[in-house]
């Protein structure tokens, strides 16, 4: 039968130094939005598409993972 | 979609407010690991009996993405059923969070118009990972309205992949709208909108298609602002045009699971 290759998954060490610097730009403007909401100065909507939310989300997750592997 | 079994015992608001506290506070202080242990545990055993009965090592564990980017809870939970039940996680990098306004900021339905909640999947793979097992949850802290959970649940079964049930630590509300529910609410906009008859006929239909799949929290919180001409009028707009992106997504899924 006839096995389907998936592509490797992305690990930490695949992100570039620049991709990290930022997704930690893209955390910090994240946070300070949801904080902001339904405040009387809440911050627009962050402009960010749907490739770099879930590149962002999936390296993310990797952190908390790796943060998980102290438990 | 029929309505997803939420495996999970109804916390009391006392109980909910007091998770909620605790989890922010472990959050400022980055989820340090003593504490977080200790406070997933400590809810863990509220639920422990039911996961067991449900959970063994052919069920397959998929987490929801945290909204925040940071909660160490629903991780440390997953991996909790995990170790007592031999149950295994999907691994990382296969689901990712589209959406910027955290689930639990309860956007209104006009909001999440402009900011949808959505997953991107990787739909080949996570079947492929699934079909190795009998049962496939998805796992979360807390279920409110079920916004997160359940359209993950959505995306899921729109690649594909049929979903056993949702798995949460706390459970703020287990429900579904009832009959009854949905009447109420239809009353209410129908009185003060004085609508016609095809209109009402059309609120009852988008009532559902909208609500039904998410818990009785998401109706309730989209029913709170109801009280004169102008916002039942604003309600009923918003909601046919809620209800047609609902429908598009729900045809997916119908196809793509061959129902």
């Amino acid at each position: 039968m006839k096995q389907t290759i998936f592509p490797k998954l992305k690990t930490l060490e695949d992100f570039s130094k620049m991709e990290i610097e930022k997704f930690d730009e893209m955390h910090r403007v994240l946070a300070a939005y949801n904080a902001s909401i339904g405040t009387k100065n809440e911050l627009p909507l962050p402009p960010y598409t749907d490739d770099e939310m879930a590149e962002y989300s999936g390296y993310r997750q990797l952190l908390i993972s790796k943060r998980g592997e102290e438990f | 979609m029929a309505a997803i079994p939420i495996i999970g015992k109804q916390a009391r608001g006392q109980e909910v407010g007091s998770f909620r506290e605790t989890k922010l506070r472990l959050k400022e202080l980055g989820y340090p690991i003593p504490e977080t242990k200790e406070f997933v545990e400590h809810h863990f055993q509220r639920v422990a009996d039911l996961v067991r009965e449900r959970i063994d090592d052919k069920t397959l564990l998929i987490q929801v993405p945290s909204g925040s980017g940071e909660n160490m809870v629903t991780y440390y939970f997953a991996k909790t059923i995990s170790k007592e039940t031999g149950a295994h996680i999907l691994p990382d990098m296969l689901i990712q969070k589209l959406h910027k306004g955290e689930a639990k900021k309860n956007f209104s339905l006009e909001k999440r118009i402009i900011d949808p909640i959505g997953y991107q999947v990787k739909s080949e793979q996570i079947k492929s990972i699934a079909s190795q097992y009998s049962k496939v949850f998805v796992v979360d802290d807390l279920i409110g309205s079920g916004e997160s959970s359940i359209r993950l649940v959505k995306t899921l079964e729109k690649g594909g992949i049929k979903v056993t049930g949702l798995l949460n630590l706390v459970t703020v509300e287990k429900n579904y709208p009832t009959p009854g529910d949905f009447s109420r609410v239809h009353a209410k906009i129908k009185q003060y909108a004085n609508l016609v008859m095809s209109d009402s006929m059309k609120l009852s239909n988008n009532l559902k298609v909208v609500f039904s799949d998410y818990t009785r929290q998401k109706l309730n919180r989209f029913e709170r602002p109801i009280k004169d001409e102008k916002s039942a009028l604003a309600a009923f707009k918003i909601l046919s045009k809620t209800s047609r992106i609902e429908m598009k997504f729900n045809k997916e899924i119908d196809k793509n699971l061959g129902l």
